[in-house]
């Protein structure tokens, strides 16, 4: 009987707990300042390959504004009409902290340091975009950005005339959407 | 004298070793020329990489549509190489479909390939298919992309398409 008490208590202590966790006043608080936050209307991107003219690995900005997806990099700059890109997908990724000349020297490090450095990673965003040039030749456009950036690009994307076979995340409380924009579902990871 | 005589006769011999070395490179670099005179190359559309039956993330797809691209382009093979829809190839007589049908994939890690060198190897496995404009098949072969040791997971596509693009290079269209 003390027994079956004792684990009546714990459930509901717990149940009780995690209830009452979202409606502490310092998360709410959080909440509503992260939804006061404007949306960034550029965002820093590792142009990998395959969108206009910009070169392989080139680091810049990339923004949609006015029906265009514009990356602009040091040396070149490539726009493409959100109305030709047929696919947008986001997706995670890791690269690691300690890059470039220094993780080529950290090879050499003694005791397998260099080693040691590869578990520091951060995550990051892939952004996929499928899209047709103007004789209808197909072109991939592959970018990294920070983590959490690419939903967002994605959603400003498809306001402005983009396409997708995967839809965007919707908030719990909402009801998903049961059509899909685009031709064909492909199994993405998002 | 009988000195100057040999040195004569070496230089001599020299001389002729030389000119059949000269001879021979020659000729070799005639017949490493990729096409004979007044053949007119092929153009090649790559198509779009289908994952029918294998779940491939869309950057892992169209990192291989990518590079596949720019491998071919980058062998000097074709006198055009077209992107899958390109209306242009409509017009070209000559033009050859290379389609690449993804028979298996496996995302690794660079985390663990990084840190332990022998687990968290990326592969790729798919059938490269070539054909002229009749249908006639002029290459099937499995072709395998694997990132071992060094680099991101996404370098497995652009190994994938270096040993497509070797593949398709040794064939003469």
């Amino acid at each position: 009987m003390l027994k079956w008490t004792k684990s009546a208590a714990a459930i509901a202590l717990l149940t009780y707990s995690v209830g009452a966790y979202p409606q502490s006043p310092q998360t709410s608080g959080s909440a509503q300042s992260q939804r006061a936050a404007p949306t960034p209307t550029s965002f820093k991107a590792l142009h990998l390959m395959g969108f206009g003219a910009a070169g392989r690995n080139s680091s810049g900005t990339l923004a949609a504004k006015s029906g265009v997806l514009h990356f602009q990099s040091n040396k070149i700059s490539a726009d493409v009409p959100a109305a030709s890109i047929q696919v947008v997908i986001t997706d995670e990724d890791s690269k690691r902290l300690v890059r470039g000349t220094l993780q080529a020297l950290s090879m050499f490090a003694p005791y397998g340091g260099g080693r040691f450095l590869s578990l520091f990673r951060e995550k990051v965003d892939v952004l996929t975009v499928e899209y047709r040039d103007e004789t209808g030749g197909l072109h991939g456009g592959i970018f990294q950005l920070p983590h959490n950036q690419a939903p967002m690009l994605k959603k400003q994307l498809l306001e402005q005339g983009a396409r997708t076979t995967v839809p965007l995340e919707q908030p719990a409380d909402q009801p998903k959407a049961g059509s899909v924009t685009g031709a064909q579902a492909t199994g993405e990871t998002q | 004298m009988k000195s100057s005589r040999l040195i004569e006769s070496v230089t001599s011999c020299a001389f002729l070793v030389l000119a059949f070395l000269l001879l021979g490179f020659g000729s070799a670099a005639a017949s490493d020329s990729p096409q004979k005179p007044g053949h007119v190359a092929a153009s090649v559309m790559v198509k779009a990489v289908e994952s029918n039956e294998v779940q491939l993330p869309a950057e892992f797809q169209m990192a291989m549509y990518e590079n596949l691209v720019s491998e071919i382009e980058k062998s000097k093979k074709f006198g055009h190489v077209y992107r899958d829809g390109d209306q242009k190839a409509a017009a070209d007589p000559n033009l050859l479909t290379l389609e690449v049908s993804l028979q298996g994939f496996k995302k690794g890690s660079a985390e663990a390939r990084q840190v332990t060198t022998v687990a968290g190897a990326t592969s790729i496995r798919a059938l490269v298919h070539l054909s002229d404009g009749k249908g006639q098949s002029l290459l099937n072969k499995n072709v395998n992309g694997r990132v071992l040791f060094f680099g991101e997971n996404l370098r497995a596509t652009y190994n994938f398409a270096k040993a497509v693009a070797k593949q398709v290079g040794q064939g003469t269209y």
